[in-house]
């Protein structure tokens, strides 16, 4: 586009210049501007009169790509081009030939020193980085950086006839460096911040410096400013020694970027995770200095190892749960194939049979719903946290609740359930763990107490101070052994020849009543019976458990 | 269905499974006898007339499926050494390879029309 514009102007600048009347040079509206003017009506008079200086600054600033202008005389009368007129946004050219103070009257105190210098001695000048605004814009979105170069005119005898002004734009460049600087002050920041700092390893005197949040990371004091690459290797981990070395050495010699974890083992023999990063520079070739940052990583390490803990109890969950729940329906789905069997063959098989097999396919069924809902409480515990939900409650119309609901199993294992408590026993407590630790115990107390009689108790302290809860049965007992078992995950006190489970009812009795700040314990011998034991606080201290 | 019936050991700890395959085996006319583990099942075998087929679980107390079958076959000299046995497995995917003395293996819940036609073969087999 330009060179066919530049093409087209040559014939017409040749035919201006071969007419005497005409000086000026150059298209463009500024050029057409100037051209049409009645200059007579100005202080500069007709343009043909103008010195020859001026005619040839002016034509030189037409032809300039660059925002120009030009302050002449004493009174400073403004001539400019088209690129002055974009960047200043000077609302018309009805200011040129006009004294600049009149359209510059707001800005006057800024600027004039600038060019008054100019005029005055004959020197260059220049105003450096100058943050602009166009004339009448508030808005800080339209303001821009400039630099301007004020330039003597000189007329005959070395007299400064005026000032030419050029403007260069440089609202890119600052904008970059703000942008720099405004990255360099968030890493800075994010450095501040106890858990990362900078460090820098001189790799010919084999020294380390670092900024002082590196410092509790290696456990150095805080006098201590450096160390040495040999006293680094002695701080990593032994198991962690070897890769860090290997790793360091190979970015060093493939010029790439160091990225590397390790822990180092600090002199009170306590352990950080850190995230190193680096950039090693070379003079000639040879590496010299490797700068980088390292961040302490512990934390998260410990958060991470937390979330495998999960994933493996969750996995192990998943192969009990899945296992447990194939029994029953292993033994519904063959119990149901038999009775379709039973009934293609009608009359040979007997009535009685036949109703046998469906209780106990009813009871696989059953049996099928009662690990589901075991299933379902696992929902409520979170690994390592349970969150409770504390309000005012009575154990003992909670604890009659849950008998009630319990009343017919019991009936049917022949179990008798007697309840003594003297009084209500108010607290804060979470009122549906609570219920799920009762619905637990009561149901093991029927499940292992072979139809024999159970006995719940519920009573204070003396001081008043916690609930005491006390579930007796008297069937097959547990031993020793197991008593300490019990409240593990995934354990039964006896084999599965007898009990369906997933063996997860006591571990959540216990991590509901340690939510709690609560204890449970138990009282048993093989074939004596079991006496679970529960104290509940009747305010617990604290709303979560770590 | 033979006149003198088919003598047959299921050994199998879930008793509500042992039940339904007892009956269901009874009901094709067997004459079962059950053992709640491989301790109980060895003990049987020494101490009653030898079974014409033995079926049993892989997941037992005390001496599992895989421990059972070990020690009946380890001495071919033994009469209980030549009893077929078919492995009912809860493990989904258990491969006679894996069970090298199975003469059958059949994955939980198993098709009690091909267990019965499996047993029935093992059986006659066994006789002759």
């Amino acid at each position: 586009m330009n060179d066919n514009q530049d093409s087209k102007q040559i014939p017409n600048i040749t035919s201006e210049i071969s007419k005497p009347q005409d000086w000026l040079i150059g298209s463009g509206s500024m050029a057409d501007q100037i051209r049409n003017l009645d200059w007579s009506q100005t202080a500069l008079g007709p343009r043909d009169h103008w010195p020859i200086t001026l005619q040839v600054t002016v034509n030189s600033i037409l032809v300039s790509p660059l925002p120009m202008a030009i302050l002449w005389g004493k009174e400073l009368l403004l001539i400019y081009n088209d690129a002055y007129l974009r960047i200043t946004r000077t609302p018309e050219p009805h200011y040129l030939g006009q004294s600049a103070k009149i359209p510059w009257r707001t800005v006057w105190p800024t600027y004039a020193p600038y060019f008054e210098r100019v005029m005055q001695k004959g020197e260059a000048v220049e105003l450096k980085e100058h943050r602009y605004s166009p004339q009448d814009q508030t808005d800080t979105q339209d303001q821009y950086w400039i630099s301007v170069l004020y330039s003597p005119i000189f007329a005959e005898k070395n007299l400064v006839a005026g000032v030419q002004l050029t403007v260069i734009d440089i609202t890119a460049q600052k904008q970059l460096e703000i942008s720099l600087r405004e990255k360099e002050d968030r890493l800075n920041q994010a450095l501040k911040g106890a858990t990362s700092g900078t460090w820098e390893c001189d790799l010919i005197t084999r020294s380390f410096t670092f900024s002082s949040a590196i410092k509790p990371m290696f456990g150095f004091s805080d006098e201590q400013k450096t160390t040495s690459i040999e006293d680094w290797k002695t701080l990593l981990h032994p198991s962690d020694r070897e890769n860090a070395i290997a790793t360091t050495l190979h970015a060093i010699q493939t010029q790439n970027p160091l990225q590397c974890e390790y822990r180092v083992v600090k002199p009170d023999g306590k352990i950080s995770w850190l995230y190193v990063l680096g950039d090693t520079r070379y003079k000639n070739g040879v590496p010299h200095l490797m700068t980088g940052i390292c961040l302490d990583i512990t934390q998260r390490k410990k958060l991470e190892e937390e979330l495998r803990a999960a994933i493996d109890l969750r996995d192990e969950f998943m192969s009990v749960a899945s296992h447990e729940l194939k029994t029953p329906l292993t033994a519904l789905h063959m119990q149901l194939q038999l009775l379709l069997r039973m009934a293609s063959k009608s009359g040979a098989v007997s009535d009685s049979k036949i109703i046998e097999l469906s209780k106990a396919a009813v009871g696989s069924a059953q049996d099928l719903a009662n690990l589901l809902d075991e299933l379902l409480d696992v929902t409520y515990i979170r690994v390592g946290k349970m969150s409770l939900d504390l309000t005012k409650m009575d154990l003992r119309q909670s604890l009659t609740d849950q008998i009630e609901l319990i009343q017919e199993s019991a009936n049917q294992k022949g179990s008798s359930i007697t309840f003594i408590a003297n009084q209500s026993i108010v607290g804060r407590w979470d009122p549906i763990r609570i219920s799920q630790v009762l619905s637990n115990l009561l149901s093991n107390a029927i499940k292992y107490g072979e139809g024999k009689p159970i006995e719940v108790t519920l009573s204070t302290d003396d001081m008043r101070k916690s609930a005491r809860i006390e579930v007796q049965d008297a069937g097959i007992g547990i031993s020793q052994e197991m008593q300490s078992k019990i409240f593990e995950r995934f354990q039964r006190a006896i084999s599965a020849d007898k009990i369906t489970g997933l063996g997860l009812g006591l571990y959540f009795v216990r991590q509901i009543i340690q939510a709690h700040n609560g204890t449970i314990r138990v009282e048993s011998n093989p074939d004596c019976g079991s006496r679970f034991i529960v104290e509940l606080p009747l305010e617990s201290q604290k709303e979560n458990t770590p | 269905m033979n006149s003198s019936p088919y003598d047959i050991l299921i050994v199998e700890d879930n008793p509500t499974i042992r039940g339904v395959m007892q009956m269901g085996f009874e009901l094709e006319g067997f004459s079962v006898r059950v053992a709640c583990d491989g301790l109980d099942a060895l003990n049987q075998l020494e101490r009653d007339s030898l079974p014409q087929l033995i079926l049993i679980d892989l997941l037992m107390p005390k001496i599992n499926g895989f421990e059972f079958l070990e020690r009946i076959k380890k001495d071919p000299t033994l009469p209980a050494s030549k009893i077929p046995v078919i492995v009912i497995s809860a493990v989904a995917n258990t491969s006679r390879e894996k069970i090298p003395h199975a003469h059958a293996v059949f994955s939980k819940p198993v098709d009690f029309e091909l267990l019965f036609e499996a047993a029935e073969k093992h059986c006659h087999k066994s006789l002759n």
